[in-house]
């Protein structure tokens, strides 16, 4: 019974999603908060720490996640003009892009453990007070945005499903363009995270 | 293109318009590359920010959607993001003041 | 139209979605039942949480006699956290909220009743996840509810675990708030617009909007703890360049905030009983609204009134001074529109009237030292004294806990059907009134007088004020067994209820008490006559 009415209310399905996502935006806050303070107060040692980002990694992974993000609008564009094949072509691409990103994520923080460069390490410790914060703000922030794009791969792939099964459909779009809404604001963390961390001077 | 509304009135963006923006997200990463680059260290995290927010406007209104959405989304949408914002300033409040 | 004596074959106690049984109840969607789950659960974890205080108050009464300091900071660290996570914060919302939200915007249910089945789940998940903390090998937490930053980052307790408990309600709340602001903005009945929704409806509205935009803050904030417990991350220690002021920015934060969500409600609860057992309209409809509004949107720049002594630089101090006095403006709207109602009404003193009106003392009072306690020069003498747990007291006991007992007595017949006996009632809330504030106004003179608070022992003046504050305590258990004790036997020897016993005028009132599961027969269309 609460099914139908949860189809028909497609206004209120929106909104549920809108205003989880706005709760992301503070979830998220918390650690931009923490990240400005510390960067006013040791600017130089986050640029020390950043220079052991790769840019061009970096920026890779950037131009996957806003490609995946126009993978994923397409997608609903095609459910909505009922084309569902095209659309679940469009939803693996976006899961394929999602799945490179976390590869690429999982290599740089595998070259810095490598270097010794994580949270209480004893290399670590050895460095600057400015230097230790980055590093830690990097892992947190880096990997809850992470185990987000995770949930949004795992999400996709559910809705791939349904797509391909027509239970998302023309005539009831909102599932998935919810899941693209999530998708598209792990996107925006990440437009965020990327000049924080690779762009410091 | 075909049919831009769908039969409950869902508005439907055609692939043409998210291509579009996805090269203009392209090129503003772009920019905010170049300008960490070649700028002086103080302006440039300013100029970071204020392309990175251009960038995630754009997510914001045509990849989701917020452009055909009612007064009242975009209104709490703002409200999150003017809470979060004056949260930090209103810490900065007590971090930038304080003596010593 | 509606049958005042329709038993309860027809109600929704006995219509268990398909399922038998205590399955009926547990994997129910129906909000009623979800509400009533809710209370069940809010109510013992308040007993224990009383019998925590109780023990708190006994220690005081002579230190050391019965425990050790390290056994009194688990105490207070324990009754805190129960008492704030798991009884008042969710309170009045998941309790009277689930039940009430959709009858009395027409509704038949919540707009996710699935996701407030889920609410419901994490929130059992996050209360057991606490009581692993408390009663799991090794030490239960004693860093206070507060957990401050580094202590509880280094001592070796159970920390970790009662954080995530907490973490893990945190996000039942958000679900919560999610799912009413969405409930109110699709689901109101034909003719029901925004200044036609009763006032209740009108708090858990703004509260909705504070426990989503405010409780990921917390969340983050006690992530960041367990990551420093378990991975070392040093945000709040300063040997790593952190900085625990930092701690306590992101802590309270939230935890301002929270005490709207504790309060919105309660001031909601308020203004249906007033005008009810007023007979007279409301006073002042729209300031009440905005008020309330006001309240939820200014309480969130208030909460480094909480750190006046901990290091915040000057300029940070005057603004968040400033602000909170800002915020007691709407704060007083409401009182100057709760008496206004009263103002040539007509007054039957019936006991939820009894506890409103107590709401109103106790509440102001709490308010106004409130207010001393934020202006910065006093602040300085009554931080960390026993002034301020007189003060929180007075506004989370005093006006939440006093608001959730009059809500208790005010929809005791409509969740269940039965009267309670009002004599008795009555009584229950005089030991209650008087045992209050035997309680807790000593605390006022005692911390004025420099008694710390969360200390195990004190200096012989202060013993007078103590002894007191237990007997009150003592006053204060005899009310609450009283009252509870009346409410649970009338919930199998009380008289039936009519659908209508107060007079009301909302919705709730006229359906049958209980309801049945699908609320209404036909969804009501509301006209302009309200």
């Amino acid at each position: 019974m609460e099914d139908k009415r949860e189809e028909r209310d497609y206004g209120g399905a929106k909104y549920g999603m809108w205003f989880f996502l706005l709760t992301e935006i503070l979830f998220f806050g918390g650690m931009f908060l923490l990240y400005s303070v510390f960067r006013y107060r040791f600017p130089d040692q986050f640029h020390a720490g950043a220079s052991e980002e790769n840019l061009v990694l970096g920026s890779i992974n950037t131009v996957l996640l806003l490609t995946s993000s126009l993978f994923m609008a397409a997608a609903i564009t095609a459910v909505k003009r009922g084309n569902n094949k095209l659309s679940v072509i469009l939803q693996a691409l976006t899961v394929v892009s999602g799945v490179i990103f976390l590869i690429i994520k999982g290599t740089e923080w595998g070259e810095k453990i490598s270097k010794g460069l994580y949270p209480a390490s004893p290399v670590l410790l050895k460095t600057g007070k400015g230097e230790i914060l980055y590093f830690g703000l990097y892992y947190v922030m880096t990997g809850l945005h992470g185990l987000h794009v995770l949930a949004g791969i795992i999400v996709i792939s559910f809705m791939m499903y349904y797509t391909a099964t027509g239970k998302i459909n023309k005539n009831y779009p909102v599932r998935l363009e919810n899941a693209g809404l999530y998708w598209h604001f792990v996107d925006m963390v990440w437009i965020y995270l990327f000049p924080l961390f690779y762009l410091v001077t | 293109m075909e049919q831009n509304k769908t039969r409950e009135g869902f508005s439907i963006v055609g692939y043409r318009t998210y291509v579009f923006i996805w090269v203009i997200l392209l090129l503003l990463l772009a920019l905010n590359i170049a300008v960490s680059q070649i700028l002086v260290k103080g302006i440039t995290v300013l100029l970071n920010i204020i392309i990175a927010s251009c960038m995630a406007l754009l997510d914001l209104v045509f990849f989701m959607n917020l452009r055909h959405e009612g007064k009242f989304l975009k209104l709490v949408v703002f409200m999150a993001i003017a809470v979060l914002t004056l949260i930090i300033l209103f810490t900065f409040s007590d971090v930038w003041f304080r003596a010593g | 139209m509606e049958d005042g004596n329709m038993d309860l074959q027809s109600s929704f106690y006995h219509d268990g979605g398909g399922r038998r049984g205590i399955l009926g109840w547990l994997l129910s969607t129906d909000h009623k039942r979800i509400g009533i789950q809710y209370l069940a659960a809010l109510l013992s974890f308040f007993s224990v949480g009383v019998m925590m205080g109780l023990l708190i108050r006994l220690n005081l009464l002579s230190p050391g006699r019965f425990m050790g300091a390290q056994r009194y900071n688990e105490l207070f660290t324990i009754h805190g956290i129960i008492m704030i996570f798991l009884f008042i914060i969710p309170g009045l919302p998941v309790a009277f909220g689930n039940f009430f939200l959709p009858i009395m915007i027409g509704a038949r249910d919540v707009a996710f009743p699935r996701l407030n089945r889920l609410s419901w789940w994490i929130y059992l998940t996050g209360a057991t996840i606490v009581a692993f903390a408390i009663f799991l090998h090794g030490t239960p937490p004693d860093t206070g509810w507060t957990f401050y930053a580094p202590y509880s980052i280094r001592v070796k307790a159970n920390i970790a675990l009662a954080v995530l408990g907490v973490f893990v309600l945190g996000f039942s709340s958000i679900l919560t708030g999610l799912n009413f602001v969405t409930t109110i903005h699709r689901m109101r009945a034909p003719g029901m617009t925004w200044f036609k929704m009763p006032l209740f409806v009108w708090t858990l509205y703004a509260t909705g909007w504070v426990q989503m935009l405010a409780t990921p803050v917390l969340a983050i904030t006690l992530v960041f703890i367990i990551l420093g417990r378990i991975a070392g991350i040093g945000f709040f220690d300063p040997t790593k360049g952190g900085d625990p002021i930092l701690y306590e920015h992101l802590f309270w934060t939230y935890s301002h905030p929270a005490v709207y969500i504790m309060i919105l409600p309660a001031m909601g609860v308020i203004s249906e009983i007033i005008p009810v057992f007023a007979r007279k309209r409301i006073y002042g409809y729209h300031a009440v609204v905005f008020s309330a509004l006001g309240i939820a949107i200014v309480g969130y720049f208030v909460w480094g009134h909480h750190m006046f002594v901990s290091g915040m630089s000057n300029t940070a101090r005057v603004i968040f001074s400033f602000i909170t006095f800002l915020v007691a403006i709407p704060t007083g709207v409401k009182i100057f529109n709760w008496l206004g109602t009263l103002y040539k009404g007509s007054i039957v003193a019936d006991s939820p009237m009894l506890y409103a009106l107590s709401f109103l003392f106790l509440f102001s009072i709490g308010g106004l030292t409130g207010l001393i306690q934020g202006a910065l020069a006093p602040n300085l003498q009554l931080h960390g004294t026993y002034w301020i747990v007189g003060h929180f007291h007075y506004v989370m006991f005093g006006g939440g806990g006093f608001a959730i007992f009059a809500g208790l007595h005010y929809w005791f017949p409509k969740m269940f059907g039965k009267m309670y006996s009002e004599r008795l009632a009555k009584l229950g809330w005089f030991l209650l009134f008087i045992g209050f504030n035997v309680l807790y106004f000593p605390m006022f003179i005692l911390g004025y007088e420099g008694m710390p608070r969360r200390y195990f022992d004190y200096p012989p003046r202060f013993h007078t004020g103590n002894v007191i504050s237990t007997v009150g305590s003592w006053i204060l258990a005899v009310g609450l067994i009283i009252m509870f004790g009346n409410l649970i036997r009338s919930l199998f020897r009380g008289e039936k209820a009519p659908s209508d016993p107060w007079g009301g005028r909302t919705l709730e009132w006229t359906v049958p008490s209980p309801p049945p599961s699908e609320n209404f027969g036909e969804i009501p269309v509301i006209g302009d006559g309200e």
